[in-house]
């Protein structure tokens, strides 16, 4: 793992300030984290930072935002052949099973449910990273 | 390998790879295993109650006494040894419900909390915990290694070392 | 001459109070569960709740549709949410976190609770929640179930209102 790139997405600031602290905090090499209000957001990100040589790593993304939620971001992002292997996690208070199956049919890598600690964030992200 | 023996209310810290740092019957008290394995930085906290404020002339006097007086000092120790705060793990044991304890919220809860808490404040992140139930414990810390284990003694099954592993590898 | 055992769905339907409770015991767990994992709070007792909130609160209001329709708010006095925030920011002792912090930490909060009282009570349902809208002077509201915590901060009221029911046989919104 080397010099990470990563984006969150979620309309709250104050889990996006938690989900910053916690990945700066889990001795990963990050090297540079932004951050999106919405889905509609994320992907002008996406389209500005996953450009090689300086491609995006991993995007932690919310599902219920406005303008455009979660599953219609992994959507659209999977639409587009250049994002189709960025890693999703998504960061979500809706663990029902119907929700996480959708969601890992559209392309989502992992999903934790909230309320979550730190240490589960930290264990996903080497999961996800570890396996690519 | 010589074994330092961390009691209730004590806090030891070393860079020496030879020790193993271990503590034994906790019930309701919290220890901190901590370890900085770029460092080879080892320390081991024991700590009795969550909250100094009840009793701040002997927080002074034994600051491994109190969750938030001993964790600071425990983080602060190692530090002093070389240790770095984004590279210390951390693992949490005990923080039982011991029989006797009729509280509204009981003490092994409230350590546990006022555990997470402050380490969450101090910028170091929980690996992984051993905490709550009915059962005491003890936590050991190899220095050499970084390699940490928990033993877990309940009445039904005196002493269970493959349980422990579990234990830890269950933990959220 | 014996009675028949009533089947699960009569005994339901016969006790709309039971289930009251069991929203109220999944609304209360889902708090427990929230201020624990994330705020290393907890809660001490529950009671009933006034109907009307209390003066000098925040109330936290957050929508949700899909398998039901209703709102959740929770209600908090301000020094419970700033302590509330100031643990989940991770804030060391002695520095507050900002106005605006606790606002947005309150929203998360309302937000996951919300969430996590919607995943237990309907554990196969689909809803969608709104963002949390925070408000200082809120009416009562015109029905549901509501309960007051103690926590080991302060004390948050907790209020639920189904327009829509989840189409459960047996279980009113």
């Amino acid at each position: 793992m080397q010099s990470l790139r990563i984006l969150i997405v979620d309309d709250s600031p104050a889990m996006r300030a938690y989900v910053r602290r916690t990945v700066q905090l889990a001795s990963l090499p990050v090297k540079n984290v932004f951050e999106a209000g919405n889905g509609q957001e994320a992907l002008e990100i996406v389209n500005q930072e996953n450009e090689a040589p300086n491609k995006l790593d991993l995007v932690f993304a919310d599902l219920n935002m406005p303008v455009m939620n979660g599953e219609e971001f992994v959507a659209k992002l999977r639409g587009n052949q250049r994002d189709a292997t960025l890693p999703v996690l998504i960061i979500s208070t809706d663990a029902t099973q119907r929700r996480v199956l959708k969601l890992r049919e559209l392309g989502a890598q992992g999903y934790i449910s909230k309320p979550c600690q730190p240490e589960m964030i930290r264990l996903k992200v080497h999961q996800i990273l570890g396996e690519q | 390998m010589p074994t330092l023996v961390v009691g209730i209310s004590d806090c030891r810290c070393t860079n020496d790879a030879s020790v193993d740092l271990v503590t034994y019957a906790l019930g309701s008290c919290i220890a901190v295993g901590a370890y900085d394995p770029v460092q080879g930085v080892g320390g081991l906290l024991h700590y009795l109650l969550p909250d100094s404020r009840q009793d701040q002339q002997r927080a002074t006097q034994q600051p491994a006494m109190y969750a938030d007086t001993g964790i600071p000092h425990l983080i602060r120790s190692m530090e002093r040894l070389g240790a770095q705060r984004k590279h210390i793990r951390v693992r949490l044991a005990g923080g039982a419900q011991m029989v006797s304890d009729t509280a509204q919220l009981a003490v092994g809860k409230r350590n546990q909390l006022a555990a997470r808490k402050l380490l969450w404040q101090m910028g170091v992140l929980v690996e992984m915990e051993a905490v709550g139930g009915m059962a005491s414990r003890n936590l050991g810390l190899k220095v050499g290694t970084g390699e940490f284990w928990v033993q877990t003694n309940t009445q039904a099954e005196p002493r269970l070392p493959e349980a422990s592993h579990a234990i830890l590898a269950g933990a959220r | 001459m014996t009675e028949p055992m009533p089947t699960s769905d009569t005994a339901f339907s016969d006790a709309p109070a039971d289930s009251n409770d069991l929203m109220l015991s999944d609304v209360v767990g889902a708090a427990r569960d929230v201020l624990n994992v994330m705020f290393f709070s907890d809660v001490l007792e529950d009671a009933d709740a006034p109907p009307a909130p209390r003066p000098e609160t925040m109330q936290v209001y957050v929508k949700f549709e899909g398998d039901g329709v209703g709102e959740f708010r929770m209600e908090i006095d301000d020094p419970t949410a700033e302590s509330l925030a100031g643990s989940f920011l991770g804030a060391e002792p002695g520095s507050a976190p900002s106005p605006d912090e606790v606002q947005q930490v309150m929203g998360e909060l309302g937000n996951m609770v919300c969430g996590a009282f919607l995943s237990r009570y309907e554990k196969d349902g689909l809803f969608s929640l709104s963002s949390p809208t925070i408000e200082r002077a809120g009416a009562a509201m015109p029905s549901g179930v509501a309960r007051s915590l103690q926590l080991l901060d302060g004390t948050m009221d907790l209020r639920i209102n189904w327009s829509v029911p989840v189409d459960r046989p047996g279980l009113p919104g």
